[in-house]
Parts: structure tokens; C-alpha cells; sequence
């Protein structure tokens, strides 16, 4: 009788530690997290004035912003995660002046897929930037020249720099 | 009791084991924290990933109006909402008018009103601006000086013309520029995309400098057909290259007018950095890429002009290597076209040969404009004697660099009243080192006094007193960084440092920046193998991104170990011991995930075994009881 008591007593404590770890992983985020586009890859904390960046809870839809307005909390439906990203163009070069090192590229369209299934069509905004609501799952996603394999989880947004063109300056 | 805390230490030991699997995550805190994130924000899982580009055919909906109005009739309805809110092409500041070149090969865009109109004399009262005849006939004899040269022509969407944009670009500072749109693949050109150019529409702003219009129509038209043919040979190309190609045939096209000269000062004054140095906002403060067109120039002369040609060729047959910066590395394409034949030399010689001819001078091309090319810049002058490990330059530096992947340096020596009469420089280095020294007389004849070897090795310089000055060449003459090299002239040999054979870029890379599976880094696993290549952190990586990133329980290990590995893996990589223990406690679970069947059924026996061992001790605890 000891020593059932002792396995039970065992399991509960495995139980307890993978039920705290998961509730540590689960822990619903209490403030906004934002990101701008640094021109080859996405940097933590807003953008300068006037340029789009993304602002990421957990379990909420990811937003585009211009400024640090209160963001529109819309959940993420049950079992699903998201992607975010910014279609752009890469601006290299400049003899006389250095310009933008990228370029957002509107209205690009993003293709989403899983194995050799469309999932989900969207396109960049007007500021480069584009969000999907997805299941979660792998994905592969692309936009002109660009395509890139993600893993999209339950509740969380993941981020995707995509390099739509390349312009030569000077 | 006794019993009860045993089978505590069994669970706990069962824990950590089954929690090995998660040390192959990658950590979120740490990841966002090299961007300077907020601590804290690592379980609201942004991952950050890094893209993974790869090369894909043409099938993106384009902004350009003539593949629009070509395949308008063919898209589904939802695709022609979004086409038709693509990226605009150029919009002029008045009404767009076009005129195709005589040779039908250019579309010149201009207007005739706004900021955007190009000068509207008409000499010959043909409706068309004589300067927007002017454009379409340089256009196409650019066009026709690459053909000659063995090039193919800009590829473009059904073979329309190539569109010319003309816009008011000198408040942008901007000579012209070449974009990509859409890809044109094509035998051998995989990667081939179409494009179309923007340039100044009169080349009348103060910002041109004291060039003509006209000198700055050929040179700019030059420079960027040859970017437009680029992204016919391979949409992923490296900039530095096309820029110090685009630039250089400037030059072969336009002779005359000699404004590249000016781009190589700042890559003298920088010679420490390397050959490919990126092209970014600082690129004509350190001579990144426009600066580089010299090299072309000595590659040319050293082997025919057609070598750079190859090097395009080479690289249109390569793919992305994806990643984050999808391009192709260009030092290992030319490291390899260099090596092969006709040529049978190596990048590493050619481009000692280059920094050499940057102080003899001895240029065998556009010989009447060598006096336009900079002098050598040294890095110190050294006028106290003897040189010592210690020694001081006049600028305070000492007589010992190190150097990034294919760059350079030049020490110059001043006879003084202490320069012994003959000088006698030792030069150690490490295995990517090549050293030379001159000497240049009071008759300015210049004599070469190489080195066979950098191991300690002295060459004496015979009368330096006499000369004008003696000068050290060091060069870091292979694709890896860090470089050691030192010298002194009192005979005593300093301490180098041989790096790690890591190369600072190669045709096989990809980006292993990515996050939350698919390629991250693997903290202990790797720390314990000592490498994230070790086929065994391979396969934890692996096994995390199929069997723990795919359900909720594998994706809370990686998710706590996001938290912790990172430091552990710093404390475990630096005690060799720890390593040794990590790598022994990861094997079991190595050889499970390698092995399931083998690994599950001897885990299966283990059990049976030890569940069967335990019931005899209680057995026999029970009868002594």
C-alpha cells in the first residue's frame, strides 16, 4: 500500500512539474510587444515617427501601427496562431547621398501554403506589412522571390521579413 | 520513507532526462534581447523568425503595367484586385509619353511639363525632345558596347522594350536607378528577372558636379544597364560586385570622363576593410563597392577583359543560398572561377598583385590616366629605428594588425637619423599572411623586396638611408578573418595569433538565425559537441522540430528552456569536464531519438529489469522485516 502510495506520489509530482511549465509557457502576456523592420530583419520596440510597425500579444491578433495608440484587442480564434511580416524592397547603393536601405512594397501578394495547398492569400499593406490568421502547423510562404518556411503555433504570431525586390541605386 | 525518497531521486532524474529534449530550443529572451528587447517579453513567443529565402520561379504578381495588361485575361479575379493595386511604376509629374529608340530595344518614359520634364528643345521638329532622343540613343549604344563585349542584353517580360523612366531625381541625390520586377528565367539564367531603370531627367543639378548633361547621361546609363544586365544573369547577386563592375565599365564604355576615379581614396584610407564589404549608407565614405572597380581593372589586365564576364557567367548558374541575406557570396564565386582554367590562379594572388600595384603603379590599361588613380595610403609611418614589438608610429599605432578576409595594409618607413643603412624587416605572420616590401630611390626607381614566407622571416632592404622611403605590404590574402601579421627591424620576432579556419563566407552558407524551430541553434547541445553542425545536435534539432514543436507539451520544454539554456550553455562550454558530462547524459537520448525501436526496447528492458531487481530487494527487505 506504501509503495502504490509512493508511485502515486511520484507521478503527481511529474504531473506538477510539467503542468507548471506548461502554465509558465502559457502565461498570457499583460502588455503589447512591438516591432519594427530594420531593413534586413525585425528589431524589438516601436519604429521611428511615421513608419508602420507591429505590436504582438499572445492569444490577440497581431496589429499595424504608426504610433502607440491603444491597439485593437481581437483574440486569435481557438487553436490558432498568426503570421506577421513586411513585403520590401532592398535599396542598395548611392553615390552621391546614402538613401533607405529598403523600400516597403505595398500591395504585394502573399501566397501561404501547406505542403502543395494554398491555405491563405493576402497582400502588403500600403506600408509593406501583412498579417494571416493561420492554424497551427508548418507553412511555407511566399511573395515574389521570396519564400520562407514557418512554424505557426497556437496563440503566438510569428514574425517574417520578406525581400520582395532588390533596387540598385546609382 | 527511504524507499519514498529514492524513488524521488528516480522521478527527478526521469525529469531532467526526459527534459533533455528541450535544450535543443532556442531561447527567446536571448534571441530578442540581441535586439535589444525587453526581458521578460521571451514567453509571448514573438519569434523572431529570420527569413529563409529561398529561389522561386516567377509566379509573383508583379507591378509591372505591361505583364499586368499581358496577363490580365488569365487571372482569377481575386488576383486582379490585387495586381491592380500593385506598386506603381514611376509616376511622372505630367502626362506620361513614351519613345521607342531607333533600334526598338528602349522605351524612354518622359513628360513634357511638371519637375519631371527633361529640356524641350526639339532642333529637329520631330515632336520629340532632342535630350529624350539623346537618352534612347545612348541606351543603345550601351546596349550594343555589352553585346560586344559578350554579354547578353537585360532580358525583358515577351521581349517588349526596356523601359527608361526620366524623373527629377537630384533632390533624391540620386544618379539613376535599376529595380527588379519579375522573373524571366530562361535556359542557364535560373534566376533571371526583368527590370526597368529610373535617371535623372536633365543631369543639370549642381549636385552632377562639373560633368556635362551628357557625360553624366553615359556614365549613369552605363552604370545601370550594367546592373539591368545583372539581374538577367542572377537576381541574387552580391552588391559589392555589381557596384565595382557597374562602375568600372563606366570607364570601358566612356572613357573620357573619369569620374570613378574619385570613389578610390576612400577605399585606400580603408584598407583595412575587406574587398566585399557590404554596400550600405556608408559605402563612398569607405570605397564599399564603387571603390572596388579597381580590382576589376587589374583582373582585367591580368587575365582579359572577359574575365569579369565570367565571373557574371559563374554566378548564373548558382541558386540562393537563402537565409536571411539570400544573396550569393561573390569572393568564393571568383575564388573558383580564379582557380579554374583559363586562369589557374587564385582570388588571394590577384588580389595581393592589386594592393602591390597600388604603390608600383605600374597599371598597363588606360595608361594616360594613371596619374588619376590615388597614391597609396599607408596605415603608419614609422621614422625611429630600430622597430620593435613596443615601437610607436608617428601616429601612435604599433607595428602589428590585424586583418578581415582579403584586406590590406602598408606601413611606410622614413629614413631618419637613426635609419640604419641597409633595413633589415622582419615579418611574422599567420598562414593567410603575404608581405612585400619596397623600397623607392632617390631616382625613383621602385625595388621590389618580397617575402618567400612570413614565419619570422627578415628581408634586408640594402641603402634605405639614402632612399626616399621604404614601405611594408601586408595582406590578408584568404576568405577568413583575423589575420595576424607583426614586424619589427631589430631582428626579434613578435607573437602571432593563427584564428579559427572559419571562412567568412562560402556558396554552402545559410542563414541558422531562425527561431522557433526550423534551423535555430541547439545552446547546450551544441556547447556539449561543440559545434551546431555535429551530426548529433542535428539530430536533437531534428527531433524538436518534429516531435517537440508539434504538439503542447515538446513546444513548454522548448518554451522553459528558452529561459535557461543560454547561460547554461556559457558555463557548460567553458569547463571541459561539464562538456564531457553534458555529452554523456545527452547519448541515451541521442541514440533513442536516432534509434526508436533499438533505443525504446532496450529502455523497455531497462525497466523490466530494474522493476524486477526492486521487487527481490523488497522480497528480501520483507523477510528480514
Amino acid at each position: 500500500m506504501t509503495t502504490a502510495f509512493n508511485y502515486l506520489l511520484a507521478a503527481a509530482v511529474v504531473l506538477m512539474a510539467c503542468s507548471i511549465t506548461m502554465a509558465a509557457s502559457k502565461r498570457q502576456a499583460d502588455h503589447w510587444v512591438y516591432y519594427h523592420f530594420d531593413g534586413k530583419s525585425f528589431a524589438a520596440g516601436p519604429a521611428v515617427a511615421g513608419s508602420a510597425f507591429l505590436a504582438l500579444r499572445n492569444g490577440i491578433r497581431p496589429v499595424v501601427l504608426t504610433g502607440t495608440v491603444k491597439n485593437e484587442v481581437v483574440a486569435l480564434p481557438k487553436g490558432t496562431g498568426a503570421v506577421a511580416g513586411i513585403c520590401y524592397l532592398q535599396s542598395s547603393g548611392g553615390k552621391l547621398a546614402p538613401g533607405p536601405a529598403y523600400i516597403p512594397y505595398p500591395r504585394v501578394p502573399v501566397r501561404i501554403s501547406s505542403g502543395d495547398t494554398i491555405v491563405a492569400t493576402t497582400e502588403s499593406d500600403d506600408q509593406g506589412y501583412f498579417t494571416a490568421v493561420l492554424d497551427a502547423g508548418r507553412y511555407t510562404i511566399t511573395a515574389g522571390p521570396a519564400r520562407t518556411e514557418v512554424t505557426v503555433e497556437k496563440d503566438n504570431t510569428v514574425l517574417v521579413p520578406l525581400r520582395a525586390g532588390k533596387r540598385m541605386v546609382d | 520513507m527511504n524507499i519514498f525518497m529514492k524513488q524521488l531521486a528516480v522521478t527527478i532524474l526521469s525529469l531532467l532526462a526526459f527534459s533533455l529534449p528541450a535544450f535543443a530550443g532556442q531561447l527567446d529572451d536571448y534571441y530578442l534581447s540581441a535586439f535589444g528587447a525587453q526581458p521578460g517579453s521571451a514567453l509571448e513567443k514573438a519569434v523572431l523568425l529570420q527569413s529563409t529565402e529561398t529561389t522561386e520561379p516567377a509566379h509573383c504578381g508583379t507591378p509591372l503595367k505591361h505583364a499586368l495588361q499581358r496577363d490580365w485575361n488569365q487571372l482569377e479575379p481575386a488576383t486582379q484586385k490585387v495586381l491592380a493595386k500593385q506598386l506603381a511604376l514611376p509616376t511622372l509629374s505630367g502626362t506620361e509619353l513614351t519613345y521607342t529608340s531607333t533600334g526598338g530595344y528602349f522605351k524612354i518614359h518622359y513628360t513634357t511639363s511638371g519637375s519631371d520634364a527633361p529640356p524641350l528643345t526639339d532642333a529637329n521638329a520631330n515632336g520629340i525632345p532632342d535630350w529624350v532622343e539623346t537618352v534612347a540613343t545612348t541606351m543603345e549604344n550601351n546596349r550594343a558596347s555589352y553585346i560586344s563585349l559578350g554579354y547578353r542584353p537585360a532580358p525583358t517580360v515577351n521581349s517588349a522594350p526596356y523601359n527608361v523612366y526620366l524623373l527629377n531625381l537630384a533632390p533624391l541625390g540620386i544618379y539613376g536607378q535599376t529595380t527588379s520586377t519579375q522573373a524571366v528565367p530562361s535556359t542557364g539564367y535560373a534566376n533571371a528577372y526583368a527590370s526597368y531603370m529610373e535617371i535623372d531627367n536633365n543631369f543639370l543639378d549642381s549636385i552632377y558636379g562639373s560633368y556635362t548633361p551628357l557625360q553624366s547621361l553615359q556614365i549613369t546609363t552605363a552604370h545601370e544597364y550594367q546592373h539591368a544586365i545583372q539581374y538577367g544573369y542572377n537576381l541574387y547577386f552580391d552588391v559589392w560586385y555589381a557596384e565595382a563592375t557597374s562602375t568600372w565599365y563606366e570607364d570601358e564604355l566612356y572613357d573620357n570622363v573619369n569620374q570613378l576615379y574619385n570613389y578610390l581614396p576612400a577605399w585606400f584610407n580603408n584598407s583595412t576593410l575587406s574587398l566585399d564589404i557590404a554596400v550600405e549608407s556608408d559605402a563612398t565614405t569607405i570605397g564599399a563597392g564603387y571603390g572596388r572597380w579597381i580590382f576589376n581593372r587589374f583582373l582585367a589586365e591580368q587575365h582579359g577583359v572577359a574575365v569579369v564576364r565570367s565571373a557574371w557567367e559563374k554566378l548564373a548558374t548558382l541558386n540562393s543560398p537563402g537565409g536571411i541575406n539570400p544573396d550569393i557570396p561573390m569572393v568564393p564565386v571568383l575564388e573558383i572561377l580564379l582557380s579554374s582554367t583559363p586562369y589557374n590562379t587564385t582570388l588571394g594572388d590577384d588580389f595581393f598583385g592589386l594592393t602591390k600595384r597600388f604603390y608600383t603603379r605600374d597599371w598597363t590599361s588606360h595608361t594616360s590616366d594613371i596619374s588619376r588613380i590615388h597614391t597609396y595610403v599607408p596605415k603608419a609611418i614609422f621614422n625611429s629605428f630600430p622597430i620593435t614589438a613596443n615601437s610607436l608610429s608617428t601616429t601612435n599605432t604599433l607595428p602589428s594588425i590585424t586583418l578581415p578576409h582579403y584586406s590590406y595594409a602598408y606601413y611606410k618607413f622614413v629614413p631618419s637619423s637613426s635609419a640604419p643603412s641597409d633595413l633589415n624587416i622582419t615579418v611574422n605572420g599567420t598562414s593567410g599572411i603575404k608581405a612585400t616590401a619596397f623600397l623607392t630611390n632617390n631616382s625613383g626607381t621602385i625595388l621590389e623586396y618580397p617575402f618567400a614566407s612570413v614565419n619570422g622571416t627578415t628581408v634586408s632592404i640594402p641603402n634605405f638611408s639614402s632612399s626616399t622611403e621604404a614601405v611594408l605590404l601586408v595582406a590578408n590574402v584568404v576568405n577568413v578573418d583575423g589575420h595576424q601579421a607583426s614586424f619589427t627591424t631589430n631582428g626579434s620576432v613578435s607573437g602571432v595569433t593563427e584564428p579559427p579556419n572559419t571562412p567568412a563566407s562560402s556558396l554552402t552558407t545559410t542563414s541558422s538565425t531562425s527561431g522557433g524551430g526550423g534551423g535555430g541553434g541547439c545552446f547546450i547541445a551544441t556547447a556539449a559537441y561543440g559545434s551546431y553542425l555535429h551530426p548529433q545536435v542535428r539530430v536533437l534539432r531534428d527531433f524538436r522540430d518534429h516531435y517537440l514543436l508539434t504538439n503542447a507539451p515538446g513546444r513548454a520544454f522548448v518554451s522553459l528552456y528558452y529561459r535557461f539554456s543560454p547561460p547554461l550553455a556559457d558555463f557548460i562550454v567553458q569547463h571541459d569536464m561539464l562538456r564531457l558530462i553534458v555529452r554523456l547524459l545527452l547519448t541515451p537520448l541521442v541514440y533513442s531519438v536516432a534509434y526508436p525501436v533499438t533505443g525504446g526496447t532496450i529502455m523497455l528492458v531497462s525497466l523490466a529489469g530494474g522493476a524486477i531487481i526492486l521487487r527481490r530487494r523488497k522480497a528480501i527487505v520483507a523477510r528480514y522485516e
